[in-house]
């Protein structure tokens, strides 16, 4: 007898368009955004780069950091919505903060139960 | 004269897609796969269903089961982009057995990455399984194993596809056109 059992079964692309823009310092996004289930970050730095996620709820208490070293193409990061207990979080807006030597990001995610 | 600049460039910006449609089960299972079964017998137990109580999160999980011999499953084919900028995931839960230990009869439960080219022909596969002990799958250059242990936890399994290909070094990247997902159950006489 064989079982599988399988949920939030997705397969991302993450790719470059070429678009005219404004040279930015923007090197993360949010996917998707709300979210369900967990959230990807979308990185776009140099490779080799020592980077960090910080990610607090409204209070500004800080839940918990993801911590990396950049490749050197587009990747994502996943955050399975969890603190740094374990502890899956409850539904609602949190912030992030990325925080590279020379950058610092900071966005909203909305979580949705 | 003060000459400004107002610098434009023409600059890679990243875009996110989801391909797969419906992973999440939030609709019935239909919507976006198909099921197949070689040999189908509800009876014994062979199942496709869907339900919010296979995992105790609130929302919708598919389970297949099969019994008896060849094999059922879910399945869903994209198309792909370029394969570089390709991740997967999925939450999964993977269990076999052999009711007869001693006969040469083997399971396994599986969720398979199969890559097409163009023209639908199999280039090679990825498979994340548990199988039995009397199951024949072996690697090779277009047929890969990410082996379960755990029959009893829910867990998290993700990949970048580009570096997943390096474990199938019979297969040219660039002929990759499409990839067939499938949650698939295979037994033997068991």
């Amino acid at each position: 007898m064989a079982r599988v059992l399988a949920d939030d079964v997705s397969l991302i692309f993450a790719g470059i368009e070429e678009s005219n823009y404004k040279i930015t310092t923007n090197v993360v996004r949010l996917y998707t955004n709300p979210c369900i289930g967990c959230a990807y970050f979308i990185l776009s730095l140099s490779g080799g780069v020592e980077y960090s996620i910080k990610l607090f709820d409204t209070s500004g208490r800080l839940i918990n950091v993801i911590q990396g070293i950049s490749l050197d193409r587009s990747e994502l990061i996943k955050w399975n919505l969890k603190d740094k207990n374990g502890t899956r979080v409850s539904g609602g807006v949190y912030l992030y903060r990325l925080e590279t030597e020379k950058v610092v990001n900071t966005g909203k995610i909305i979580l949705l139960e | 004269m003060k000459q400004c600049m107002i610098l434009l460039a023409i600059v890679g910006v990243v875009s996110a897609q989801e391909l797969i449609t419906n992973g999440a089960f939030e609709q019935e299972w239909s919507i976006g796969w198909s099921g197949d079964s070689s040999y189908w017998y509800p009876i014994l137990g062979d199942t496709i269903d869907r339900a919010a109580d296979f995992h105790p999160d609130p929302d919708y999980e598919v389970r297949v089961k099969k019994y008896d011999h060849d094999y059922a499953k879910v399945y869903q084919t994209v198309t792909v982009p370029l394969i570089d900028y390709l991740t997967f995931h999925v939450y999964a839960k993977f269990y076999a057995i052999e009711f007869n230990p001693l006969a040469p009869q083997w399971a396994a439960a599986s969720i398979v990455l199969s890559y097409l080219n163009n023209n639908d022909s199999l280039l090679g596969e990825t498979r994340i399984c548990y199988k039995t002990p009397h199951c024949p799958w072996t690697n090779s250059p277009t047929f890969h194993m990410i082996e379960v242990t755990d029959t009893i936890n829910w867990s998290d399994y993700s990949f970048n596809i580009d570096d997943e290909l390096v474990n199938l070094p019979g297969i040219n990247p660039s002929d990759i056109a499409k990839i067939t997902v499938a949650l698939f159950d295979t037994t033997d006489g068991c």
